[in-house]
């Protein structure tokens, strides 16, 4: 009875839950790691190094630049939220949000020159296509995390003492320009 | 439940904003040397070994800067 008494007041312990919840999706993420390196090794196992000469490198430099441009608004939406500037947070939320649209009309474009040079049947094109498939839902999924907080922190959710909601997505965000930048350099530049 | 308006920390703020755009400006100049490196060493064996430096350098940017990592085991944050 004791022990329970002290576990139930273990969890109810505010000062816990952001560690712990930072700490599970810290695991979360370490498990998607394993995914996309998985998709990674495949991508060298199957055609080493090798790249097509049709690959589009300036529209490839383009998107990365566009995805480097939305990690640093979204940071800067979690930054303002943390500091209860709630105007900037919007703003820097929707820019986040119409630059991940951006990138992903990039990859739609991708995906079209892909299936005329080197369509999934090939060896390069079915690593190209599930890496950047696996990439595209992740940024879908990440937008639709963005959305979420966009429209809670609309409504008066999130401040200084309570923005986990917003720092789990933005790190999500991260992730998937952290994968983005091995993702890249696999594909285009070894 | 939504939070009552409070006063924005303005210092923090700033504080923030510099460390923020420090990891831009090293992100920005990683990504432009990678590019270059590939043009200049488009046909040679050594491009990957070559690149790999630059990958990491802004993997670990990302996850410090804007992932917080050190936060895990209390640096940060």
């Amino acid at each position: 009875m004791v022990a329970e008494t002290a576990h139930a007041e273990y969890h109810q312990d505010m000062a816990f839950q952001p560690r712990a919840r930072r700490l599970g999706l810290w695991m979360f993420i370490f498990s998607e790691c394993f995914l996309f390196g998985a998709f990674l090794s495949a991508r060298y196992f199957t055609t080493g190094t090798f790249r097509p000469d049709e690959l589009n490198q300036e529209l490839a430099l383009l998107i990365t630049a566009v995805l480097l441009l939305s990690s640093i608004s979204a940071y800067m939406a979690e930054a303002s939220i943390k500091f209860n500037d709630r105007r900037r947070f919007m703003l820097f939320t929707i820019a986040t949000i119409f630059m991940g649209l951006i990138f992903m009309g990039g990859v739609v474009l991708e995906l079209y020159e892909a299936t005329l040079h080197y369509p999934p049947s090939t060896p390069f094109g079915s690593s190209y296509f599930m890496l950047i498939g696996l990439h595209a839902f992740h940024v879908v999924t990440g937008l639709f995390g963005l959305t979420i907080v966009l429209y809670l922190g609309r409504k008066g959710h999130f401040g200084s003492e309570d923005n986990w909601g917003v720092e789990g997505v933005v790190k999500y965000w991260h992730f998937v320009d952290l994968a983005w930048v091995l993702i890249y350099p696999t594909l285009y530049l070894f | 439940m939504t939070t009552a308006e409070v006063a924005i920390d303005r210092v923090g703020l700033k504080k923030a904003k510099r460390k923020g755009f420090v990891g831009a400006i090293w992100l920005a100049v990683l990504t432009l040397v990678e590019f270059g490196v590939y043009f200049a060493l488009i046909h040679s064996d050594y491009r990957t070994i070559a690149l790999i430096p630059f990958v990491l350098a802004k993997a670990w940017i990302i996850l410090d800067i804007f992932m917080h990592i050190r936060a895990l085991w209390g640096e940060d944050h």
